[in-house]
């Protein structure tokens, strides 16, 4: 299997490719029209073309994003797709409207109460919408059949991530990280062809010093993937990562979409079966109440947050989960990254952190 | 069975070789930019005031952010950990220690035996830091050992509220362009780091007895506004800088 960090490929070779932000964005709605969507995670470099136009206390999933649009790095996508999430990304969506007019903005309406009575028709009509501002761009209707295969191809995909979890304690968080996000990145069609049928292998970069039954057993929980050097230090430090709570982890591919029936429909309820994200509410699908039966489930000796900088709905989400898991006597720690992150001062917090709990 | 700890930290380099149990030398120099030269110096300093040579220290612990730069060390431990186990050492009733550094400042629950129950750092701003007062005496032209003393002898507290050193720093030369008294500048500059850090210890569970360990735990001025600040008395025992290199010695005996 080739090296995990290279699974991904450069946006210009994909075709159409679509790029998209948040955790709620119908990935298979534009796959069915042609799309390849392709996840733009940040980069640590800064151009600086974001600043003039933003507030300085946008986190840098937004920033790194509006940058890269506005240094060109991002001139071969042919759409991108926002789902409503915070404050940051709704703020975005008139940013890129105005500034990266070249490249096509969809933005999609999640609802914010997803138990709410008329939440599932509203989802229903965001869908239809954005179905038919899709079909306006491309010029092609989008047939039931064709929305179909992509469930059906992203469900692949999905249970090919749900069993790469399930073996999350056999890999170097690095690696484990550098497959999920590669799965944000590559083609579904790739994706599935190279990890299915194939035993995923753990890497090799787990501290010696702390075999597997005696390594750190941690989950993770924040907005999105975050940076890799968490993943590398985490690694270093010989721990493991047995799930997560990632708004971009373990959450999205947990819930297939029924292959079945009105497609619409099936994207939809899956949309509204998934743990929410801080900025979602759901009465009797909480948070906490999740986290908390994961590190039941994993066994998992604590729990790192990996926030980033300036995001508001995981900060007060913090606070919430750290009371929980205080009351539960469970162990955590919060990290707060920057774009680019300090290596040093992180390998000091998860380190003190591991001699901690060991 | 000799062991010794060595502690390379943002300003500062430290060591201790105990001995049996016994605390037999320590030693602390400035870091510079050569770390692990820095370290071979300090063990050298401290084994010679212990009349020992390397082959008599079996184990040696290295910590601080240059812990990865000690040659020869058998083993790296996070400072978090050696300063709980150090300041354990030097006052076995501890349950917090505040450890403002150069570089960080550290907040640290603690329990039986000096391990490490929770723990909240702040290295991101240097305003809860010793570079914060380095900085400082530097503006006002003072010299950084009598600092504390003369922030004591202020009748009032200028306000220094920027939350950077920078912007600090001009806030300094504000009130000096408006005829502030040395002393309550000095005085505002100190008010302002123990806010900092007691904000920021405010997130562990504080319990006396409070121990402050670092460089800074030498300024008594610090000291002061701090216990002002979190209405705990803080103990800060002889060996306060060395708390560190002590904790990592004594995990060497481990």
């Amino acid at each position: 299997m080739r090296e995990a960090r290279n699974l991904q490929s450069p946006i210009s070779n994909l075709q159409s490719p679509l790029g998209f932000l948040t955790a709620y964005v119908p990935e298979e709605l534009f796959h069915a029209a042609g799309f390849t969507p392709v996840f733009i995670f940040h980069t640590p470099d800064d151009h600086g073309y974001a600043r003039a136009h933003l507030p300085g206390f946008t986190c840098w999933v937004v920033g790194s994003a509006l940058d890269q649009a506005l240094a060109g790095r991002l001139d071969s996508l042919a759409g991108m797709a926002l789902a409503q999430t915070c404050d940051t990304v709704q703020g975005l969506t008139d940013l890129w409207q105005r500034n990266v007019p070249d490249i096509p903005l969809f933005h999609f309406g999640m609802p914010l109460r997803l138990d709410g009575p008329s939440a599932r028709a509203y989802l229903l009509a965001e869908l239809q919408s954005l179905r038919e501002r899709v079909q306006a761009l491309t010029g092609h209707p989008i047939p039931d059949d064709a929305l179909r295969e992509s469930i059906a191809l992203y469900n692949r995909t999905r249970a090919l991530v749900r069993r790469l979890y399930a073996h999350a304690a056999d890999f170097a968080p690095s690696d484990l990280y550098a497959r999920v996000r590669a799965a944000f990145q590559t083609p579904k069609e790739t994706c599935n062809q190279e990890a299915g049928g194939k035993k995923q292998e753990a890497g090799g970069r787990i501290s010696p010093l702390l075999p597997r039954s005696c390594a750190p057993l941690f989950l993770l929980a924040g907005s999105a993937l975050a940076d890799p050097v968490l993943f590398d230090v985490l690694a270093q430090a010989g721990t493991r990562v047995v799930g997560d709570l990632l708004d971009l982890g373990e959450r999205y591919f947990a819930v297939d979409a029924a292959e079945d029936g009105d497609p619409l429909e099936a994207l939809a309820d899956r949309l509204l079966a998934l743990v929410p994200t801080p900025t979602k509410h759901h009465h009797q699908r909480t948070r906490a109440a999740h986290l908390l039966s994961l590190v039941r489930e994993r066994r998992a000796h604590g729990v790192i947050f990996a926030r980033q900088k300036f995001c508001k709905p995981h900060g007060f989400d913090y606070v919430q989960l750290a009371h929980a898991l205080d009351r539960a006597g469970v162990p955590h720690l919060l990290v707060e990254l920057e774009q680019a992150s300090q290596v040093g001062q992180l390998c000091t917090r998860v380190e003190a952190f591991v001699e901690m709990l060991t | 069975m000799y062991t010794a700890g060595v502690d390379v930290g943002a300003i500062t380099a430290k060591a201790a070789i105990f001995g049996d149990g016994e605390l037999l030398a320590t030693a602390i120099v400035l870091a510079g930019y050569d770390r692990a030269a820095a370290a071979l110096q300090i063990l050298d300093q401290a084994m010679s005031q212990a009349s020992l040579t390397r082959e008599k220290i079996a184990r040696l612990v290295a910590t601080g952010y240059g812990r990865v730069q000690v040659p020869g060390a058998d083993r790296t431990v996070t400072e978090i950990t050696c300063h709980a186990r150090g300041a354990h050492y030097l006052c076995p009733d501890v349950h917090t220690v505040i450890d403002i550094g150069g570089q960080d400042s550290k907040g640290i629950a603690v329990g039986a035996g000096g391990k490490v129950l929770d723990f909240v750092m702040n290295d991101k701003c240097a305003a809860g830091t010793g570079r914060f007062l380095e900085v400082m005496a530097h503006a006002l032209e003072a010299d950084l050992a009598d600092f504390g003393r003369l922030a004591l002898s202020a009748p009032r507290r200028a306000r220094i509220s920027s939350t950077c050193t920078v912007f600090a720093e001009s806030e300094v030369v504000t009130h000096l362009a408006a005829g502030t008294p040395r002393p309550e500048i000095i005085a505002g500059i100190h008010d302002a780091i123990a806010a900092r850090v007691a904000t920021m210890v405010g997130r562990i569970p504080i319990q006396d007895t409070v121990v402050l360990t670092g460089g800074v735990a030498h300024n008594a001025g610090v000291t002061r506004m701090l216990e002002e600040k979190l209405g705990h008395t803080i103990f800060v025992p002889e060996h306060a800088q060395l708390a560190g290199a002590i904790g990592a010695a004594l995990i060497a005996r481990e």
